[in-house]
């Protein structure tokens, strides 16, 4: 019943891997290329260029192996290389210490927050931090495979996590608090604080 | 394991980073900390959170026409390329071209009516079919997770020409060995496109029949069926007198391609010879 295809070239085989392993991710990739350009069209070009390299690419990709994480390390080579051409990239200090010396209180994790307070709570950790946060948690990436995106130690990649994911923390806990809400913990605060009651 | 310890790993803990033996401790640690049990409870709440306002987030959606143009980008790149010039084809191919051009060319000059501009038209708007990644996409907000913008429309009132195919769709499932069981029918709207839509449960998987107006789309051939594995769903497509057939499930591929198989050969019965005692029997459905 079927027309069945014979005769296929390579070509038509790799579009259709490719097709069916790696055109299911582009919405995935498209949120990475956000989370690194923060513009839509400068988003959608990273897209286009790290899936055209990546068909291009595909007869090299492992089947059976992680698709998302072999495109996304094909999108951080692109981001990278756009980069340089853009400007002669120089890498400064590295501030995680001096942003690390400014959390240094526990903060406690509030319950009842908001889609937009997320958001907004996001937008205010430090990129490094955020951009770990949004690997780790979101994409739900190994510590290895960010660590091999950004080209860093993995034990890097740990402690931006676990600065980062505080910082969030902190943030949410000031929308908690701003509300009235939170756990005991942000309730005492705010006691303490003599807001409540 | 101390609370101390504890607060110490969590962060790998959550990100499941943690080797089998710490994990362990880990275990065995909040089997006798209410504390540490609250606090993972949370943290895992926020988490959860996050992720799916990020996933949901709209600056983070992908425009449907950007996708749809990239992948017809790709597919033209990924077409063969220089094969047929090496091949004893090519020659055969010139000769057909000839021959094609000089017949056209006969049957344009003896045929003024057909205005040119039409034909280019035509042309321009056969643009490569997306419909699959809409048709998903309805199934997938409206079937599954019942996050449609618009409110769906029941099928009847919709249109009369869809309730009258609907009916081809239901008889054969109805009737097959094995069982599909009809949960609802209307017409949603998903990416700008309009779709009848019908709902079955089968072997414990909810199945999606859309049908849509080809419009300008590209038809498929008579008899093909196309089928795509995406995000964890099959989807199978044939096309019958200039509309898009759809079955979208999570079923296994042979079983969705079954499902297609079955509705084709109704759907083009339904067609070419329509049984009005059939439909008079269905329409008690």
């Amino acid at each position: 019943m079927f027309r069945l295809i014979k005769g296929k070239t390579e070509e038509e085989i790799l579009w259709e891997d490719f097709e069916q392993e790696a055109m299911p991710l582009v919405a995935d990739l498209f949120r990475v290329a956000m989370y690194l350009k923060r513009d839509l069209p400068a988003a959608e070009d990273l897209v286009q260029e790290t899936i055209m390299q990546g068909l291009k690419s595909f007869h090299r990709y492992e089947k059976g192996t992680n698709c998302k994480a072999w495109l996304t390390t094909i999108m951080y080579h692109t981001h990278y290389k756009q980069l340089r051409k853009q400007t002669n990239l120089q890498m400064v200090a590295d501030t995680e210490e001096k942003i690390a010396e400014t959390v240094q209180f526990e903060a406690p994790i509030p319950q009842q927050i908001t889609d937009e307070d997320v958001l907004q709570a996001l937008k205010k950790v430090p990129d490094t931090f955020r951009e770990i946060i949004l690997l780790c948690d979101v994409e739900g990436f190994t510590y290895k495979e960010i660590a091999a995106f950004l080209d860093v130690p993995i034990g890097t990649v740990m402690s931006r996590l676990h600065r980062g994911r505080k910082i969030l923390r902190g943030e949410l806990a000031v929308y908690a608090r701003n509300y009235g809400t939170g756990n005991e913990e942000t309730k005492e605060i705010k006691r303490k604080e003599g807001k409540l009651l | 394991m101390k609370c101390q310890d504890f607060r110490e790993v969590i962060d790998s803990y959550l990100s499941d980073e943690l080797l089998t033996e710490t994990n362990h401790d880990v275990l065995r640690h909040l089997e006798v900390c209410a504390d540490c049990r609250r606090e993972i409870e949370v943290r895992r709440d926020l988490l959860a959170h996050i992720r799916s306002v990020v996933k949901n987030s709209p600056q983070f959606q992908i425009r449907g026409e950007f996708s749809g143009n990239l992948r017809a980008r790709l597919k033209q790149s990924a077409a063969p390329k220089n094969v047929f010039w090496t091949s004893g084809n090519f020659w055969l191919a010139v000769a057909a071209m000839l021959i094609l051009t000089v017949g056209l060319s006969i049957w344009f000059v003896g045929n003024q009516t057909v205005p040119s501009a039409e034909i280019t038209q035509k042309t321009e708007n056969s643009q490569p079919v997306f419909l699959e990644d809409t048709a998903l996409g309805d199934h997938q907000n409206c079937a599954v997770k019942y996050n449609l913008a618009e409110e769906p429309v029941k099928i009847d009132l919709a249109s009369a020409k869809y309730a009258n195919l609907r009916q081809a769709i239901l008889l054969p499932l109805q009737n097959a060995a094995d069982r599909y069981e009809f949960l609802k029918s209307h017409t949603c709207k998903y990416d700008g496109h309009l779709f009848t839509h019908i709902i079955f449960r089968h072997q414990g998987k909810t199945l999606s029949v859309l049908l849509t107006d080809l419009q300008n789309y590209q038809s498929l051939k008579d008899e093909e069926i196309v089928k795509l594995a995406a995000s964890g769903y099959q989807l199978a497509r044939f096309d019958a007198k200039n509309q898009a057939f759809f079955v979208v499930s999570d079923l296994p591929q042979t079983e969705n391609l079954a499902t297609a198989e079955i509705l084709m050969n109704s759907v083009r019965q339904h067609f070419t010879k329509p049984d009005k005692a059939k439909l008079a029997v269905l329409a008690k459905f």
